[in-house]
């Protein structure tokens, strides 16, 4: 199998597979991007979860000023509940592409984002070489 | 953003415990290539893609980063210098006015997705 993307993780925290995506908001309709700004967030690579997860901070660079104004959701892991807002569909630069992903917040200052499968997953064709801490990735054909 | 020439990954499984480990030195040492490891072989034909590691990412594992562990920084996105603290709400909104990367540095510990 072939992927145009390798990031390594060997230096991360406890090897986690991070990397770096900026996000932007779109128009649900249009698709057009709203927003001059992009947020740019360090994000763990996570099969196990649903949507991707941001942290609150996020949101006003991606003006949102108030995150309570969204829809309140609970999401549920192994540590608990969270009470988390959205969704809001941003753009998410991976692998050369903007890709549509919804996205929930949440208030905890202390935890970095986590990218989960809606859209990103469904964009793309990952493979973990965890053993080497790599990451491979590349688009899926067609998006 | 930036972007590097575009490398065509082969992903394979590593064979031979005794190559599990490979150190960052070991594999830009290996040229990208090992005998057990992952293939990159460069394929001009298609355009620029990303290979490098994000400078963010670099400086987070840096010893720098140690002293920072639990706080929001500010990092240079173009070379990941660090550029200050960014845990107050004016701080963080500063520096993406200046357009910074803002980061959390996390402290040690296992964690959980959620």
């Amino acid at each position: 199998m072939s992927f145009s993307y390798l990031r390594r993780y060997e230096l991360t925290q406890r090897h986690r597979p991070q990397i770096m995506v900026d996000f932007r908001r779109h128009d649900p309709e249009s698709g057009r991007a709203v927003s001059p700004m992009t947020a740019r967030a360090n994000v763990v690579v996570d099969s196990g979860t649903d949507v991707t997860l941001l942290p609150e901070r996020y949101a006003g660079g991606l003006g949102i000023d108030d995150i309570t104004a969204l829809d309140e959701e609970p999401i549920f892991g192994i540590s608990g509940e969270i009470t988390c807002y959205g969704r809001v569909h941003l753009d998410a630069y991976l692998c050369g592409n903007w890709v549509d992903v919804p996205v929930y917040f949440y208030r905890s200052d202390k935890r970095v984002g986590l990218l989960g499968r809606a859209g990103a997953f469904d964009a793309l064709q990952i493979a973990f070489v965890n053993r080497r801490w790599l990451l491979y990735l590349s688009p899926v054909s067609g998006t | 953003m930036s972007e590097p020439a575009r490398y065509v990954y082969e992903a394979s499984i590593p064979s031979d415990p005794g190559q599990g480990q490979s150190t960052e030195a070991e594999y830009e040492a290996s040229g990208r290539s090992t005998a057990s490891g992952p293939v990159a072989v460069p394929d001009p034909a298609q355009p620029d893609q990303s290979v490098e590691s994000d400078p963010e990412l670099v400086w987070l594992a840096s010893d720098q980063a140690k002293q920072f562990e639990g706080h929001w920084v500010a990092l240079n996105p173009d070379t990941g210098e660090f550029l200050g603290l960014a845990d107050s709400t004016p701080d963080f909104r500063r520096w993406q006015q200046e357009a910074a990367t803002l980061v959390f540095v996390e402290p040690p510990g296992y964690r959980t997705g959620t």
